[in-house]
């Protein structure tokens, strides 16, 4: 009796002796990471990510990527709130008469962060790898740039195979490569003299120019960045020092870190419990913004049943759009079109309801209303996202009521992107959310309709209908911004009674963020840019530490 | 050297146990649907560029011959690139596999000593109070799952009262040790370094703690029927019946025997750790083998699967061998019966 008491003291000795040496930041060590450490006395914005990005321009082009590399690296122009461009690296620019080049002055007074002067061969550099690659962002420019030539220091030329009205568009998307840094480090691989194009060097270090430089990337972990100080453009004074980015972000995690105060912004995949139980907490807001991303059904239009126009607009007549925009996305606004109403080229395409009777009416014209049960609809719901299985379940239940079978399945996103790949594989309805590759109506019409790139997880639709595909590249090729956004406008009357794909909410995106110490301006919907990745614009974002 | 040969024989089958194991999951690996290239560059990636990868990393080749390109790589200690960090798998094994073996090291020997302490409290206090809270403390930690215990640990330790570093890394941002072993508890002791040494311990207690507890318990459990069978043996009675002090008879003729048992699941804790640590290492942010292997299986990233298995796989191997040796050290009639 005595030896136990006797241990349950030296216990309570050594609890108490460990609240004396509490330490709740995480550290750096000799050539080793720990998560999302920093020296800089708290002047360190800190978000999450689902997994550590790609930062290499010519690999990343997900979220994640995106993220980082709008800091570290200065993109040739610069996307605007209203989804138009303005000049950055590139200080204007013309095109020629036939359409096809464009010839770009580039600044003259830019340094890379290794100290290189940035020349428009740097620039001719970065569009010839990302197309000799055709990884991350190449597809933007793989079917459409023919030649590339830097003509002196400061002009660049691209020259296109077609007229490409939405060339400059795409270009927020070329984020610019010290060419002779990289060329220093090039590695063994499949590229002829180019080795490895320098991949295994850009896997853990930055070429850039821009805001922020790498200072530590971990693998599977986190990247940490400092603040150029060098910078050619002015920063503001409370812009963070650093920033970092976690690539973990399990809920219980994320909300125990944001209470400690060690993560400064929450990732948009956290449930809305996870952000509203955040927002209840001092110090903590929620910020809401529309960075045009659409949360869709996608339709697979070659698949039974779903191959019949009257079953697709059945199921846009089944979803309950209130208990998505209210509850599942809480204060999103329904959308009324594939595109979205931030994107230049927007119009009103339909407006579906949830109404039980016009979904009966519509499968009973469609060629398969006698036997409807013998074709069951699979719907699948990205496994790394848990909001989305209630649009699935919101299907199955009214489906359950008018007599329709719906499978829901859960599919993890690896799936999702290989099962997108043939129209046989592909689930009829796939909820699936994102916003254009650019902020114009092209950037879907391209990368979610056109079928000369079917088989991604973002053109799942498989329309295979030529006269689509002719109106898209029409659209696409012209030049003069007016006569495009028309040529957009046809395009959704064309698609309004054929309801390809189910838009059914402009996603607001939710982040809690420590609002006692962050001006979280990135994703204030007065400022933001409505460019995938640019919530995390570091020189929008402010941070005051003596608050914290 | 009749203990020399049979650890000689164990490892060469288990080097037969090995290729099998990774012959099943390269299969497997192969066979689960997704295009390996297609999760590796990306959605989208032309086909051109999809086929160039194919082709230099021998997916169009047949099954066993892909094998055969992947074997002769990994003797080379060359397992290929990682489609998810897209270094090379064997950099990342280097690189998160002693953040792993740290915890599953402090996870499983100092409680060893818990483990063995109240199996043998509960033993030597048969149906007493310290007997019942064993018990009761033993059914409610081995029916928790690990995962419970981090998230209970992170709420409490972390939040309610946040006096200890639970998630975000192995060290604090103050300390830079030297790079020795990757064990950060040691590399620090062996620099002179006792403050980040203790940092370094305070970041290892909570998810070695939640990885151990239910383990612990179990092994105190069995601590404990053990020793209530060996107490009513002859021998024992015998020597009590001599005079030896209880305490002695415990120590001297009751503990030894008792633990063999114990000392067998020990070790097959010990190795299931490796595999089972990922919800742990998830939890608490915790840049292990573990975590790498679940993100690669959730990304179909063929490669890091393959020597992540093959890995843990050697570890289950050594670790019985290790727990035979133990055995036999514990139990001379082991090593009589070996002899003969």
């Amino acid at each position: 009796m005595k030896k136990f008491i006797a241990s349950l003291l030296c216990a309570a000795m050594v609890v108490t002796l460990f609240a004396g040496c509490s330490k709740s930041s995480s550290g750096t060590s000799d050539g080793t990471a720990s998560g999302g450490g920093s020296g800089d006395g708290g002047n360190i914005v800190r978000y999450t990510l689902t997994t550590t990005p790609q930062i290499d321009p010519g690999v990343g082009a997900d979220l994640g990527a995106a993220t980082v590399l709008i800091n570290i690296y200065d993109p040739l122009v610069m996307p605007k709130k209203d989804g138009s461009v303005e000049p950055w690296i590139a200080k204007d620019w013309k095109v020629s008469d036939d359409g096809k080049t464009w010839t770009f002055t580039i600044r003259d007074d830019v340094k890379f962060h290794s100290g290189n002067p940035l020349t428009a061969g740097d620039v001719a550099y970065t569009m010839q790898r990302l197309l000799d690659m055709g990884e991350g962002f190449g597809y933007l420019f793989n079917s459409t740039i023919e030649e590339v030539r830097a003509v002196d220091d400061t002009t660049v030329e691209f020259v296109c195979n077609k007229t490409a009205g939405t060339l400059l568009a795409t270009l927020v998307r070329l984020y610019i490569l010290d060419s002779k840094l990289v060329e220093e480090n090039y590695g063994q691989g499949d590229y002829g003299d180019k080795g490895d194009y320098g991949k295994a060097f850009l896997l853990e270090n930055d070429a850039g120019s821009g805001p922020y430089k790498v200072k530590e990337y971990a693998a599977n972990s986190h990247v940490l960045c400092e603040q150029n100080t060098d910078y050619w453009n002015e920063l503001d004074p409370n812009a963070p020092k650093e920033f970092g980015a976690i690539g973990s972000n399990e809920a219980v995690t994320v909300k125990t870190m944001m209470e400690r105060k060690e993560l400064e912004l929450t990732d948009k995949y956290q449930t809305s419990e996870t952000i509203n139980s955040l927002g209840k907490v001092d110090g903590i807001d929620i910020m809401e913004t529309n960075t045009g991303d659409i949360m869709y059904l996608l339709l697979n239009n070659s698949k039974a049943p779903t191959d019949d126009p009257h079953v697709r607009k059945a199921l846009a007549y089944m979803m309950d759009y209130d208990v998505v925009c209210n509850d599942i996305f809480p204060n999103s606004k329904k959308a009324d079109s594939i595109i979205s109403q931030t994107s230049l080229g927007h119009k009103k395409m339909n407006d579906y309801s949830f109404d039980i009777e016009k979904a009966k009416e519509e499968i009973a014209q469609s060629k398969y209303a006698d036997n409807i049960t013998d074709y069951p609809i699979e719907v699948c719901w990205v496994a790394e996202t848990p909001d989305r299985e209630k649009l699935a379940l919101l299907i199955q239940a009214a489906a359950d009521q008018i007599g329709v079978k719906v499978n829901v399945v859960k599919t993890p996103w690896a799936s999702v992107i290989e099962n997108s790949s043939s129209p046989e594989s592909t689930a009829n309805v796939t909820t699936t959310g994102f916003a254009a590759d650019y902020p114009e109506a092209g950037g879907v019409f391209d990368s979610a309709l056109s079928s000369k790139k079917a088989g991604t997880w973002m053109n799942c639709c498989w329309i295979n209908d030529d006269k689509l595909d002719g109106m898209i590249d029409e659209a696409l090729s012209t030049i003069d911004t007016d006569e495009r956004v028309a040529k957009y406008e046809a395009i959704q009357d064309y698609l309004a009674d054929q309801c390809v794909m189910i838009p059914l909410a402009e996603e607001t995106l939710r982040f809690a963020y420590q609002s006692s110490y962050v001006d979280y301006n990135a994703a204030d919907p007065e400022y933001s840019i409505p460019v995938m990745g640019y919530v995390n614009y570091m020189p929008n974002i402010k941070i005051y530490p003596d608050k914290k | 050297m009749s203990l020399l040969k049979s650890i000689l024989k164990r490892l060469a089958s288990a080097l037969v146990v090995l290729l099998g194991l990774t012959i099943i999951i390269f299969v497997l690996m192969r066979i689960v649907p997704g295009d390996p290239a297609r999760l590796a560059l990306g959605a989208n990636v032309t086909e051109d560029v999809l086929e160039k990868y194919r082709e230099a990393n021998h997916l169009n080749e047949s099954l066993p011959m892909q094998y055969v390109y992947w074997l002769t790589g990994a003797l080379r200690g060359d397992f290929g690139m990682s489609a998810v960090t897209k270094r090379a798998v064997i950099q990342d094994i280097t690189d998160f596999a002693p953040a792993t073996i740290e915890l599953v090291l402090w996870a499983g020997f100092p409680p060893i000593l818990a483990a063995l302490f109240l199996g043998v409290t509960s033993a030597q206090h048969k149906n007493k109070w310290q007997d019942y809270l064993c018990r009761f403390l033993g059914y409610i930690f081995v029916a928790t799952p690990t995962f419970v215990f981090a998230v209970l640990f992170v709420l409490v330790f972390g939040y309610w009262l946040p006096v200890m570093p639970t998630i975000g890394g192995r060290l604090s941002p103050s300390f830079v040790i030297p790079d020795i072993t990757g064990l950060y508890v040691l590399d620090a002791l062996l620099g002179g370094q006792p403050a980040a040494a203790w940092d370094a311990f305070l970041h290892l207690l909570f998810p070695a703690l939640a990885l151990a507890l239910g383990k612990t318990m179990q092994e105190a459990r069995i601590t404990r029927s053990s020793m209530l069978q060996n107490a009513d043996k002859d021998y024992i009675t015998m020597v009590t019946s001599q005079g030896v002090p209880q305490s002695v008879v415990n120590r001297k003729f009751l503990l030894k025997p008792s633990v063999i048992p114990t000392v067998t699941i020990i070790g097959m804790d010990i190795a299931t750790m490796f595999g089972n640590a990922f919800l742990v290492e998830r939890i608490f942010n915790w840049p292990g083998l573990s975590s790498y292997g679940m993100t690669a299986i959730l990304n179909k990233d063929t490669n890091a699967v393959c020597a992540v298995v093959l890995i843990i796989g050697l570890a289950f191997t050594l670790t019985s061998i290790a727990v035979d040796i133990v055995a036999m050290i514990l139990d001379p009639r082991m090593r009589q019966k070996r002899t003969r």
